[in-house]
């Protein structure tokens, strides 16, 4: 009796390798693009950490000059909000804690920065919710495209040195306020 | 003559790819800048929109920082520099040529390339096959011999 092999010829072991090949690099393609984060997702992490901020300056709400640079040697955090957005109704009594908490020279300063809103809408939600930060009424929505915002509320943390230490989008607690500027 | 067809139409895929992913020299004036601008920057809280198709307050917010730099004498290359250092590599609608978006770019060219490549090979070897079982007279004629003495 014959004993039959199967035999894989080198033709056939050729071709196989190849699709074998194809296969992996398609696959790892799909996993790459799969992988990566939406283009419009706000979560996203912010290039501008590590880096110098951008400069918030104007003239607040209630009349008073802010120029961000004046609080070198001092934690800055910018906070984008528009009263009409929910989670920055939501944060706000935790941003005014932290704000009571924290006075003083040497305390981190808040400067918020209104996009997409009336300086009217923003007085009387301060006046009703109280806090005591300066509001910059973002019209032309520089400040707002130079921060690289995509969705409110986003808050930015600058260190003494003036670099971006942290980017926190959506709504923010006291506790992490506390954290990402060294007071706790 | 024949040697040569496959590398000239090697050549002309590889040079459609260039030409078709290599900007063309565009209309210098302000706001065919800026226009080109706002086609080519994603809008950040949209799918799939450029800054200049949509109508959500940040993509106007965009295409007004846009005015602003093009009227400040920055360049196109500075522009876009300056929304990718905002936004990442996602803030432009084509992916850069660096890093992972040079994988995303060449990636399909590369499987392109070696699936013509296979193909020529494929078919070099089909021609090969297909004249080594070429049937000559005689045996034509040994078939016919058979055909007739059956019937």
């Amino acid at each position: 009796m014959t004993e039959r092999k199967t035999k894989v010829r080198p033709k056939a072991k050729r071709t196989q390798a190849i699709v074998f090949a194809t296969v992996l690099v398609i696959v790892a393609f799909v996993v790459v693009l799969a992988t990566r984060p939406a283009a419009n997702d706000t979560n996203r992490p912010s290039p501008l950490v590590g880096q110098f901020a951008p400069v918030v300056t104007g003239t607040a709400i209630d009349g008073a000059l802010v120029d961000s640079a004046n609080y070198r040697g001092r934690y800055v955090v910018v906070n984008f909000f528009a009263t009409w957005c929910g989670p920055c109704r939501a944060e706000h009594p935790e941003i005014k804690s932290f704000t009571e908490r924290h006075q003083g020279a040497n305390a981190p300063v808040v400067i918020a920065v209104a996009y997409d809103d009336s300086a009217s809408n923003v007085k009387s939600f301060f006046k009703k919710e109280g806090g005591r930060w300066p509001v910059l009424a973002d019209d032309d929505g520089k400040t707002s495209v130079d921060y690289g915002v995509r969705a409110l509320p986003e808050t930015y943390v600058i260190d003494p040195s003036g670099l971006i230490s942290a980017h926190i989008p959506g709504q923010i607690t006291t506790a992490q306020l506390e954290s990402l500027t060294g007071v706790l | 003559m024949k040697r040569l067809m496959w590398p000239v139409m090697l050549l002309a895929l590889a040079v459609s790819f260039v030409v078709g992913t290599v900007d063309r020299p565009s209309d210098t004036s302000a706001t065919a800048r800026v226009n080109a601008l706002a086609s080519q920057i994603r809008c950040p809280t949209c799918q799939g929109l450029s800054v200049g198709e949509s109508d959500s307050p940040l993509a106007r917010s965009s295409r007004d920082e846009i005015v602003r730099q093009v009227d400040e004498g920055r360049t196109d290359q500075q522009i876009r520099d300056y929304f990718v250092s905002r936004y990442g590599n996602d803030a432009l609608m084509k992916t850069t040529s660096k890093g992972i978006g040079a994988v995303l770019w060449t990636l399909p060219g590369a499987l392109g390339l070696l699936a013509v490549v296979g193909a020529a090979f494929a078919l070099r070897r089909w021609r090969q096959t297909k004249s080594a079982v070429d049937l000559t007279d005689a045996d034509r004629e040994l078939v016919a011999t058979a055909m007739r003495s059956r019937s």
